[in-house]
């Protein structure tokens, strides 16, 4: 599967140069007899300051993929280049500090918090184990990231539980930041957080990566906020991506069954639009990515589906400008 | 339309190590015949606390209904015996919860969840217990029935287990289904089967359903009216069209102007309420969103606001909808172009 990352590079010229760059990454988990095939052959890059969203359902590979990126899982197969080096050939010592230009924010904002560490110890720690601030000027640092992320500096010895969701995932951000990153994999960031909380922790978040040239991968399985956030879209399917555009185009003209069905079965708050709307329902469930379909991995449950399908795995290929898919449809 | 559930000034707490949690504080609202009807709020805001005591399944202790009405079918919930209630929970009222994973028994089959309220309310045998069971399975989409109706909730798939949870809450087909966010653990292409299912049953059975949610994108999809509810209290109820298109209170306006639209241009930045909702232990005085709210007034951190009617079917608890309000105040609240 030739993927013309020169066509990619072309497509978003306002950001900066190329800062990650995927090339056939998989992911394989062993269970029994067989493996699972959690991310199986992503091709992608990320530019410089740039947003790029994962979108899909539970079991599409998304955050197996985020985690194999930042080498949380060793990958199976191919390479992650970050700025040129490849992560998944680093020495521990290499990966180490390559961990201070990658960072990561969790779903889970009441699991990802030590409980028994003050706040001020958990922001602390990146600092400690990269050897970046100590004693007077350690607290400081904490003071001022707690104070970056809207949260008040004299909380610093206060425990996780004394904070609400959203404060925590404010905390978590400021962990991220305390090593000044150049990326961040926000996996899930703000789908544990209340609708009213969540536009605060997004609105944060894009308002450090203006301050700070930040560049993520925002994983989520809420299409409107993925919109919302990112420049770019890629749609996951049984390990796969399906589809990769610019957040407009894609949801002005998705061009893959699979990301059509699932913008569609998004309501939107509005009765008048929702009343006149036609929903693509899909049929049944996603397939089990341990025994996935042959061919195109989406074909029984999509309403386009062709003959071809069953046989022959679609071709990934860029049908616009910057506009990528891989379905029959448009061979 | 007639009223087939009315709850007039519902008052829940707890009785906590802490002190009393003031979940439910006076709630009002009421279903019609074969009407959807949504109610909205954040986390803890009492929406749970509320369904769950129309069918009398919050634990007591810690819970207390400190006091108010519930009138089902003309008859006071509050008051019944625990005998009582079992008749009329699963037979007259029907829930779904939100957890397929954890709501249903994983050490019975799937089909004797669903007889187990057929034998009981309806008197049937065990095998014509079974043959509506199958009816039932298929009613909900799960294929071949025969075969399914046998397994156990492990062999169910998320999807699956949501809708069997279904066919066990509308086996006896109940006059009221009350689903406690039903879609919230599903993802979004089994949420739009789901709520698929649900709008077609209520058409064939003509039950009455209460939905809770946080996604004002399900209410819009397939609600009749909406009752918003925030730290306990209900601060504004109306048609969907009413709380969509002319929302009457800060808070319902900034639901709404804090969830991201697929349809819109992503430029316009996500309005967020500030703050956090707050402590239940101990509920503010006067309105409990003023703290949060930018259009707090004097009025507002000291005296409770009451009901105001817009409209026959459209209510909210705001000063700002007092006619002794000023006019500016309305015109600069959030979201009012």
């Amino acid at each position: 599967m030739a993927v013309k990352l020169k066509d990619m590079n072309k497509q978003t010229k306002k950001h900066g140069d190329v800062l990650l760059e995927v090339k056939g990454l998989k992911k394989f988990f062993p269970a029994g007899e067989s493996v699972v095939k959690a991310v199986n052959d992503l091709n992608f890059v990320i530019h410089r300051g740039e947003t790029l969203g994962f979108v899909g359902e539970s079991g599409c590979g998304k955050s197996t993929a985020g985690r194999t990126i930042l080498r949380l899982y060793d990958a199976t197969e191919g390479e992650v280049l970050f700025e040129g080096k490849d992560i998944q050939k680093l020495s521990a010592r290499e990966l180490k500090e390559a961990r201070k230009e990658i960072q990561m924010i969790f779903q889970d904002p009441y699991a990802s918090l030590n409980p028994r560490m003050t706040v001020g110890d958990i922001i602390g720690e990146p600092l400690d184990i990269h050897g970046l601030a100590r004693g007077e000027k350690r607290k400081e640092r904490i003071q001022e990231l707690l104070k970056l992320v809207g949260l008040n500096p004299e909380h610093i010895n206060r425990f996780p539980h004394e904070f609400s969701g959203g404060q925590r995932q404010r905390i978590g951000i400021a962990r991220a930041l305390a090593v000044e990153p150049k990326f961040i994999i926000c996996d899930e960031p703000i789908s544990a957080l209340d609708v009213s909380i969540q536009a605060q922790v997004v609105n944060l978040l894009k308002e450090l990566q203006n301050k700070m040239g930040l560049t993520y991968l925002f994983i989520a399985h809420d299409l409107s906020m993925v919109k919302h956030i990112s420049d770019r879209v890629a749609v996951m399917y049984l390990g796969k991506m399906v589809e990769l555009a610019s957040s407009e185009d894609l949801y002005a003209e998705p061009l893959h069954p699979y990301s059509e069905a699932l913008l569609s079965a998004i309501p939107i708050p509005d009765p008048e639009l929702e009343k006149s709307r036609e929903r693509i329902v899909l049929q049944g469930d996603v397939p089990s990515p341990m025994n996935p379909p042959s061919g195109c991995h989406f074909r029984t449950r999509c309403p386009k589906v062709m003959d071809i399908c069953s046989k022959v795995e679609p071709e990934w290929k860029e049908v616009k400008p910057g506009h990528f898919t891989a379905c029959h449809i448009y061979n | 339309m007639e009223k087939i559930l009315d709850v007039k000034d519902l008052h829940v707490s707890f009785i906590t190590y802490a002190g009393e949690v003031k979940a439910v504080r006076g709630v009002n609202f009421h279903v019609s015949k074969g009407e959807s009807v949504a109610i909205v709020g954040e986390s803890g805001c009492g929406k749970s606390v509320t369904s769950q005591t129309l069918m009398r399944l919050i634990p007591m202790p810690p819970g207390v209904i400190k006091q108010g009405q519930i009138l089902f079918q003309g008859e006071d919930i509050v008051k019944k015996s625990d005998k009582e209630m079992e008749k009329i929970r699963g037979k007259e009222m029907g829930m779904i919860f939100q957890d397929p994973m954890t709501s249903l028994n994983p050490t019975m089959s799937i089909g004797r969840q669903i007889m187990e309220g057929l034998v009981k309310h309806q008197g049937l045998s065990k095998a014509e217990a079974k043959e509506r069971a199958i009816d039932m399975l298929r009613l909900v989409g799960i294929p071949n029935p025969e075969a399914r109706v046998d397994q156990y909730p492990h062999e169910f798939s998320g999807g699956m287990r949501q809708r069997a949870m279904i066919a066990i809450a509308l086996a006896c087909e109940p006059k009221l289904l009350i689903a406690d966010e039903p879609t919230t653990a599903l993802d979004v292409t089994i949420q739009a089967q789901i709520m698929d299912l649900m709008k077609d049953l209520q058409v064939k059975t003509g039950t009455s359903i209460i939905l809770i949610t946080h996604d004002l994108g399900v209410v819009a999809e397939t609600c009749d009216r909406v009752v918003v509810m925030y730290a306990g209290q209900v601060i504004e109820t109306g048609t969907v069209n009413e709380i969509f298109y002319s929302p009457k209170h800060p808070y319902t306006k900034g639901l709404l102007k804090s969830v991201p639209r697929l349809d819109l241009k992503k430029d316009e930045p996500l309005i967020p309420i500030y703050g956090t909702p707050p402590d239940l232990l101990n509920p503010p005085k006067g309105c409990a969103f003023a703290p949060r709210c930018d259009f707090a007034m004097k009025v507002c951190t000291e005296l409770d606001p009451q009901m105001e009617e817009m409209s026959k079917t459209h209510k909210a608890a705001c000063w700002l909808n007092h006619p002794m309000a000023k006019e500016v105040n309305q015109k600069s609240a959030v979201g009012s172009e």
